[in-house]
Order: structure tokens, then sequence, then C-alpha cells
């Protein structure tokens, strides 16, 4: 029997799929088996950036719906052995054609399967959302430590600490060293201070990120990067072992002058 | 032996002492008999009025309507009150959640309310976009970046005694005050707990805490949901 996480953030844009589909990999290089969720129904990404977007033939909806059975909607990541799968969104319906109930018998038939269970929620508190929260048995926090993504991210772990699933464990995405360092946005410190939650792992910024995303492969895969380094420790983290934090010092220095030179 | 009604002029009036042992028909014929034969002695134009104490027994309200007819029928007396030493529990527990004050343990999050009626301790920080409302006062152990709200039902006397380091909200019945601290924000993070109270001119003052005594003196007589003194 598995374990269902959501990845959730409540604003937008903050990294909730590239955080599922790292953490993901993350968790299937470890030689978990990893089945992903898209729940963001009307607008998936998750298959575009695991590179399995013309793979897709049944979705979420045609599951729920009966068009489909559960193994057939199913895409197998191919860069895989038997680790990593996806359960795609379908992109021409909405939120609400799913309920909280059907989420939970969907979650619950995955569980069986797999390992993790990853669900990718979409932005906002509407139904998407609580029928990504309904069935996961833990949460992912996501938030940049920008003062828009902490205000949101502080009103989801009100709304998750209501639920059976309990206080949820935070991921700062998208650090950027330089910014924090001078004290520019609030640290990591800071952040989890405020919003009085676990601190799962952090996550730097960087251009490899999006680059490894465009061309379909999470960067999780690239072990010399140090965005992947941040997902593989939150994968190590979430099974049980103790890893300690990436600082922003030291090393620090010498990424962002090779940083420099490589773009001179 | 002691009379089962006895009628008795005091400083606050006239007060008719019934025996709280007698059963209500005896008090009932006991009354008829005492007031009979003021009908004829009295001369006041206007009614006197009169008090009657119950002691340690509750009358309901067909026994109080018996009593008063007895009375006022057949006198000049008018019954101002029915007293009693005794009152019901539920109106005991209604009258202790008025004056006790509630005590959440909680964070307040973005969108989260916390209501209470009367006072309010709340332990744990209030979050931007959280609201703390009570009807009474709200006292904040721990950092308030919200909105609090004191006196939701108009009560004026109602204070916020909270840490006010940070920029947050606070409404005393239909009075807003913001706390703005961006200018003189000198990294000065230091808790600086303060009162917010509504001065006899209905303007919001913000004052030092050791100010609380002078400007609310009857705060702090409440213990254990008793009014002492």
């Amino acid at each position: 029997m598995g374990k269902a996480i959501v990845i959730t953030s409540g604003k937008g844009g903050v990294g909730k799929t590239t955080s599922t589909a790292n953490i993901g990999t993350a968790l299937a290089l470890q030689g978990k088996k990893v089945c992903l969720v898209d729940m963001d129904i009307g607008l998936r990404n998750l298959d575009v950036i695991l590179g399995l977007e013309n793979r897709i033939i049944y979705d979420i909806v045609d599951v729920i719906e009966g068009r489909a059975k559960l193994h057939q909607a199913i895409i197998k990541d191919k860069r895989f052995n038997d680790q990593l799968f996806l359960l795609p969104a379908a992109q021409h319906a909405d939120k609400n054609v799913i309920d909280e109930e059907q989420m939970i018998e969907l979650i619950s038939e995955l569980k069986q399967d797999y390992d993790y269970v990853l669900i990718d929620c979409p932005a906002g508190i509407e139904q998407g959302f609580k029928n990504a929260i309904a069935a996961a048995d833990d949460a992912i926090l996501v938030t940049t430590p920008e003062i828009s993504a902490i205000r949101d991210a502080d009103r989801i772990i009100g709304l998750v600490e209501q639920t059976s699933i309990g206080s949820p464990k935070l991921v700062i995405n998208r650090i950027r060293k330089r910014m924090m360092q001078q004290g520019d946005v609030m640290d990591i410190d800071e952040i989890t201070r405020h919003l009085s939650v676990k601190l799962l792992g952090i996550v730097f910024e960087d251009d490899e990120v999006v680059r490894s995303s465009n061309k379909g492969n999470p960067v999780a895969l690239d072990p010399d990067n140090i965005s992947s380094q941040g997902y593989r420790n939150i994968a190590r983290r979430i099974l049980g072992e103790t890893v300690p934090l990436m600082t922003l010092k030291e090393e620090k220095k010498s990424f962002w002058q090779k940083l420099f030179n490589k773009n001179n | 032996m002691q009379k089962i009604v006895t009628l008795k002029g005091t400083k606050e009036g006239f007060q008719l002492l019934v025996d709280q042992a007698a059963s209500f028909s005896t008090v009932v014929e006991e009354t008829t008999k005492l007031i009979n034969p003021l009908k004829k002695e009295a001369t006041a134009k206007k009614p006197i009025e009169l008090t009657v104490k119950t002691g340690n027994r509750l009358w309901d309200d067909k026994e109080k309507e018996t009593i008063t007819t007895v009375i006022e029928e057949k006198s000049h007396l008018k019954v101002k009150a029915i007293e009693s030493e005794v009152v019901k529990t539920e109106k005991a527990i209604a009258w202790h959640e008025e004056v006790s004050t509630k005590l959440e343990i909680t964070t307040v999050r973005s969108g989260q309310i916390i209501e209470a009626e009367g006072d309010l301790l709340l332990v744990g920080g209030v979050h931007p976009g959280g609201t703390v409302k009570a009807t009474g006062s709200i006292f904040i152990i721990g950092d308030h970046r919200g909105i609090a709200h004191a006196g939701t039902k108009g009560k004026e006397q109602a204070v916020v005694v909270a840490n006010f380091t940070y920029n947050a909200q606070v409404r005393i019945a239909d009075h807003v005050h913001v706390i703005d601290t961006a200018e003189n924000e000198l990294n000065d993070l230091s808790a600086k707990f303060e009162v917010v109270y509504l001065d006899d001119l209905h303007i919001l003052r913000v004052s030092p805490l050791n100010e609380l005594k002078k400007i609310r003196p009857e705060l702090g007589n409440v213990t254990g949901g008793l009014i002492n003194g």
C-alpha cells in the first residue's frame, strides 16, 4: 500500500508541476514505483515537462467517467525501468467534472500498485484544489521566497490543516542565492518560522530547470545540477533519510562566478 | 413561628418576603390575608411599588403572574420585581460565557476567522489576511499582522492588546485603525506590546501597556466568571 502526496501551493507559477515531475523522478531514481497524477484538468502540463505529451490516449476524466480502464490511461515513462508513471489530466473538460469521492476511489486504487502517488494540484482553492487534497495522505507545499507566494501558502496551510492530512511540509523553490544573501527576500529561516510548518527542502533557481523541462527531461535526471540536488534531497527526506540542508554560502559564490563566467 | 409572608419596609422600598419552604398555594393564601386589610387603609393616589423576594426559590411565569394579580387587584401596591437568590443553570452558563475570557491556542492563518463571545485571549499569531473577532476585548500573545476586531456588537469599551510591531489593522466596534509601521521600521523588530482603545472623543488611540489600568480600570476585575466587587 503506497502513500499519496499532494503537491500544492495556492499561487500559480511557483513550480508545483516542475516540483511534482522532479520529486517523482528523484523518487523513481531511488528505486520506488511512482505514479504522478495531474489534477490540473483543463490546463494540464505535467505531461509536457515529462516529455510524454504525445503518448496520451486516455486521461483521468475518461477513467472516472468509465470510458477507459485505469491501466489504459496510465503512461509509462520509458527512461525508467517500470518506475515512473503518469496519469494525465484531461484538456477538454474542467475541474468540476470530478468530485472528491471519485478522487478518493481513484487514488486508493492507485495506492495498491505504487509506492508513491504524487498529485499535482491546480493553482487556486476551488474544486480542483479540493479534489486534489481529498485523497492525499500527506501534503507538500511549494512556495517561492516572494511575499505573494508566502501569503497564499499561509492560506493553503490553514485549509490543509483542517483536513485529516494535518500540517503540510514546506518546499521553498526558486531561491535566488544572491537576493537572499543580500536580504532582498525573506530568508529560509524567516519563511519557515513565519509559516510555522516543517521544512522539507529548498531548491535553488537555475536556468537549467527551464531548459531541460522544455526538452521534456526533468532536471532531476542530471546529478550535477544544483536544482536537481535540491529535488533529490527532498526525495531522500521523503524516504526518511536525514539529509543536511544545502547552504547558501561558500559554494554559492563559486556557483555565481561560474554562472557569471559562463554568461560572458 | 416565622410568618410565611412578611411585608417589610426597607431603604429600597417595600418588600414582600416569602418563606422559601412554604407551598405556593399557602403563599397565595397568606398573601391574600396579608393584602386584604391593606386596601381599606390605602390612601395614596399613586400605587406603591413593592419587590417580592422569594429566597432560594425560583417561580415560573405562571406563578409570578398569580401572585402579581393577587397583590395588585386587592391593594394599591404594584409589583416592581420578583427577585430570587437563585438563577437557572442555562442563564448562569450564558452569563458565565459572557463574562469569562475565551482561550484560543492557534495560529490564525490567511483567510481564517476566529470568533468569540466575550473577551478573547489568543495564544499564537495572527498572520496577514487572518481575522480575530470578539464581542469583548482581544488579547493576543504573539505577533499581530492581520485584523483584530474587538467589540463586534458595538461595545466601545473593548480594547485590543497585542504586539504591534508589524503592519496590521485594529477595529473596535465600528471604528477602524490601521497600524502602519513602514515609515519607522528601522529594523526595530523588538516586540512592542501595546493597547489600542477608543477614547472619550471616539478616536482610536495606541498606548503603552502600563496605561491600560488607567484607561480601563474595570478590566481585570473579572476572574473565573465572577465580577469581584
